[in-house]
C-alpha cells in the first residue's frame, strides 16, 4: 500500500492588473484570464467567503449579483457545481458560454462606480511535505485532524484540478490504496458550496469516526 | 517579560497551521531581511512589525527592523503625503518633495549591507530604493494604506520609486495601482495572544471601567483609534448624541498620538471641545505603556458596540480586534474596513453618523442579533485575520521574491 503524504499549503493572492467595470470588460477579462485566475475566483473563493451562508460562493456570481446588478446571470453562474467539472478550461468555457448567451439581457448595467470594479486575481501556491504520513485509514483520519484548513483545501479542491477528474487526493487514496470506496465516496460527495472548509474538515473527521 | 513563541499559537489555531509555517519557511532559513519604516512606537505598522519580526526570526530568518528619522518638517511633509494618498487635498510643493527626498537619501546608512530582502513599509522611506543597485538583494514595498483615491500628483511623485521594487504588497486589489511589478494581496492581522487581545476576566474588565469612571448603568459605545481627522471622532460623537436620546449611553473615544503624527494633540483638543463637557463622552488619551493594551482590550470587551467612523482606513486593526472579541462593530463603509465587515452578518457598514446611530440602536434592541454577529465575527477573524495567517503570507511573499515566482504551484 502506498502511504498518503499530507502537504502543508500556503496560497498568496496576486492582482493581475486587470479589472472590469462593465459587462464587456468582465467578459473580456474572463476570456483573457489564465487558469490560475479561474481557479482563484471559482474555487479559492470557497475559502474566502466561509462564514456567510447567504452570499454566492464564487466571486463572479457574487460581483454580478451584489455590485453589477446582473442578478439573472449571477444565478446562472452560481448554480453549476464546479466540483463536478474536471478541468479549469471547461469551467472557463462554461462561464463564457453563459455570459455570451445572456449578457445582452442586462443593457441597464453600464458601468459600476469607481472602486467597485471586478479585480481579476491570480494565486501563487507553495506546498511542502508536512511530515504527516498515513499508512492506513486510521492514520489517515488522524492526519486530517492534524492538518490545517489550507492543507485540506489543497488535497480536496486543488487536487480535483490537478487530477483532472471528479475526485480528490483523499478519495483517490482511500479508494485505490485502501480499497475503501465507501469512505472515498462519502468524502467525494461533500458539497463544497454547502459547507465552509472548516465544516468540511469536521465532516471528514466525522467520517473517520466510523473507521 | 515572557517572549512569545510561534508554538504558543497552537492554543489558538490548528496544530497543522504552525507545522505548515515551519515546513514552508525552510528555504528562508538563514536569510537576512531588513524592514524599514518611520516609527517604532505607535500606530498599526509598528504594532505589526513588533509581532512579525521576532516570529519570522523564530522560523530561522534574521529579520532586522530599522526606522528612519526626521525632524518636525519631515513628518509634516510625510503626513501630507499620507493624507493626499488617502485622497485629501493636502498640497505639496517642489520644496516639500525635495526636503522629503533629501532627508531620506541622507539616511542611506540605515540600510544594512548584504540583506537578501529589503522590505520598505509605507511611503516615508520609499526613496531608499534608489540605493538598490549598491545594496543588491530583492526589494519589496509593503503599502499599508488605501491608494484607491490617491491624489494623482502625489502618486506620480512616488511611482518612480515604487516601480523600482521587485514586488508590492497591498491589503486588497482595490488599493493596488497599474504597476509593472508583481502585486501581492494580503491584509494585516491581529495577534490573539497580545495584551490587547488576550482573554480577560470580568473582574479585570470592570476594574478598567471603574478606573476611567465609565458608568455601568448605560450602554457602552467604544471607538478606539489615534486622534486623527481621518478616524472621524467627531462623527462618533454625532452618532452617540442621536443614540443617546433613545438609549442612555456612554461613548469612549480612546487613543494616543503616534511619534510620526504631528497633528495628534491638536485633534485631541478639538475632540475635547466637541464633547462639550458631556461627562458620558470619555475622551481618553492613553499613552503607550505596558498596561495600556489591557485597557484597550477591556474597552472593546465591555462595549455593547464598537464603532469605527474612519473615513479612510488602510485596514483598521481595531475592527478585527473588536470582532475577535465577539463585539459587534458598526463602521463606516471605507476601504480597509469593508474587508472585515460582512454587512448584516458580523456587523454593519454605514455611510454617515445618523446611519451609524440607526444600526447601533438596532443592535441595542436585539440580543439575538448581537449573539449571531458575535459568532460570525470571531469565526471570520479566526480564518483570515490572525497572526499565523499573516506569517504564512509573508513566508509566501519572501519565497516568491527570492525564487522570482508569481504563479503556479511550487513544491518546497
Amino acid at each position: 500500500m502506498n502511504a498518503f503524504v499530507f502537504y502543508s499549503c500556503a496560497n498568496i493572492p496576486r492582482y493581475t492588473g486587470v479589472k472590469a467595470a462593465t459587462m464587456d470588460e468582465f467578459y473580456e477579462g474572463i476570456k483573457n484570464s489564465g487558469m490560475e485566475t479561474i481557479f482563484y475566483h471559482i474555487y479559492y473563493s470557497l475559502y474566502k467567503r466561509h462564514v456567510s451562508q447567504i452570499d454566492y460562493m464564487n466571486d463572479f456570481a457574487e460581483w454580478l449579483w451584489k455590485t453589477a446588478g446582473a442578478q439573472d446571470i449571477a444565478e446562472r453562474i452560481s448554480v453549476f457545481d464546479p466540483a463536478k467539472i474536471k478541468s479549469l478550461s471547461r469551467t472557463k468555457t462554461l462561464i463564457l458560454r453563459i455570459l455570451e448567451e445572456h449578457k445582452g439581457e442586462n443593457r441597464d448595467f453600464a458601468r459600476v462606480a469607481r472602486g467597485k470594479e471586478f479585480y481579476f486575481m491570480g494565486l501563487l501556491t507553495f506546498v511542502a511535505k508536512s511530515g504527516i504520513v498515513a499508512e492506513n485509514e486510521k492514520e489517515f483520519f488522524e492526519g486530517v485532524k492534524q492538518s490545517s484548513v489550507e492543507s485540506v483545501f489543497y488535497h480536496l479542491v486543488g487536487s480535483r484540478l490537478r487530477l483532472k477528474k471528479v475526485s480528490n487526493d483523499f478519495s483517490e487514496w482511500l479508494s485505490v490504496s485502501c480499497g475503501r470506496k465507501d469512505l472515498a465516496g462519502r468524502i467525494n460527495r461533500l458539497n463544497l458550496h454547502q459547507y465552509n472548509l472548516r465544516q468540511i474538515k469536521d465532516k471528514i473527521e466525522e467520517i473517520g469516526l466510523d473507521v | 517579560m515572557y517572549k512569545k513563541s510561534i508554538f504558543d499559537y497552537k492554543s489558538v489555531v490548528d496544530e497543522g497551521e504552525i507545522e505548515g509555517l515551519i515546513n514552508l519557511s525552510s528555504p528562508l532559513k538563514g536569510k537576512k531581511i531588513q524592514h524599514i519604516n518611520s516609527t517604532k512606537k505607535g500606530g498599526g505598522v509598528a504594532e505589526i512589525l513588533n509581532n512579525l519580526v521576532p516570529m519570522l526570526n523564530e522560523l530561522g530568518m534574521e529579520n532586522i527592523w530599522s526606522d528612519i528619522k526626521g525632524d518636525q518638517r519631515f513628518f509634516e511633509i510625510t503626513k501630507k503625503i499620507h493624507n493626499s494618498l488617502h485622497g485629501a487635498d493636502d498640497q505639496l510643493d517642489e520644496d516639500d518633495y525635495a526636503y522629503f527626498e533629501k532627508n531620506v537619501f541622507a539616511q542611506k546608512d540605515t540600510l544594512i549591507k548584504g540583506a537578501d530582502v529589503y522590505v520598505v513599509h509605507d511611503p516615508q522611506p520609499l526613496p531608499l530604493v534608489k540605493f538598490r543597485k549598491e545594496f543588491g538583494g530583492k526589494w519589496i514595498w509593503r503599502c499599508h494604506i488605501d491608494l484607491s483615491t490617491s491624489t494623482d500628483a502625489t502618486w506620480k511623485s512616488l511611482e518612480k520609486y515604487v516601480s523600482m521594487f521587485d514586488a508590492a504588497i497591498f491589503h486588497c486589489p482595490g488599493y493596488a495601482k497599474e504597476l509593472k511589478i508583481r502585486q501581492f494581496i494580503f491584509p494585516p492581522t491581529i495577534d490573539p495572544l497580545a495584551a490587547k487581545n488576550v482573554d480577560m476576566s470580568l473582574d479585570r474588565i470592570d476594574g478598567v471601567r471603574k478606573k476611567y469612571g465609565i458608568a455601568d448603568d448605560r450602554k457602552i459605545i467604544v471607538q478606539i483609534g489615534r486622534f486623527d481627522r481621518l478616524k472621524d471622532p467627531f462623527g462618533a460623537i454625532e452618532a452617540y448624541r442621536i443614540v443617546n436620546k433613545m438609549y442612555p449611553s456612554v461613548l469612549v473615544l480612546a487613543g494616543s498620538y503616534a511619534d510620526d503624527d504631528p497633528e495628534g494633540e491638536e485633534i485631541y483638543k478639538e475632540v475635547l471641545d466637541a464633547a462639550g463637557g458631556d461627562e458620558d463622552i470619555k475622551v481618553l488619551n492613553i499613552p503607550v505603556t505596558d498596561e495600556s493594551p489591557f485597557d484597550i482590550n477591556a474597552f472593546q470587551r465591555m462595549a455593547d458596540v464598537c464603532l469605527q467612523m474612519s473615513s479612510r482606513e488602510g485596514f483598521g486593526l481595531t475592527v478585527a480586534e473588536a470582532l475577535w472579541k465577539g463585539t459587534p462593530v458598526v463602521a463606516r463603509d471605507s476601504s480597509g474596513i469593508a474587508l472585515q465587515i460582512l454587512h448584516g452578518i458580523n456587523g454593519f457598514l454605514v455611510k454617515t453618523a445618523p446611519g451609524a446611530a440607526y444600526r447601533i440602536s438596532q443592535i441595542f434592541a436585539s440580543g439575538e442579533m448581537r449573539e449571531k454577529f458575535a459568532e460570525a465575527a470571531t469565526a471570520y477573524v479566526y480564518t483570515h485575520f490572525l497572526l499565523p495567517k499573516h506569517l504564512k503570507n509573508w513566508i509566501c511573499c519572501l519565497n516568491a521574491a527570492l525564487m522570482n515566482k508569481a504563479k503556479g504551484i511550487i513544491e518546497i
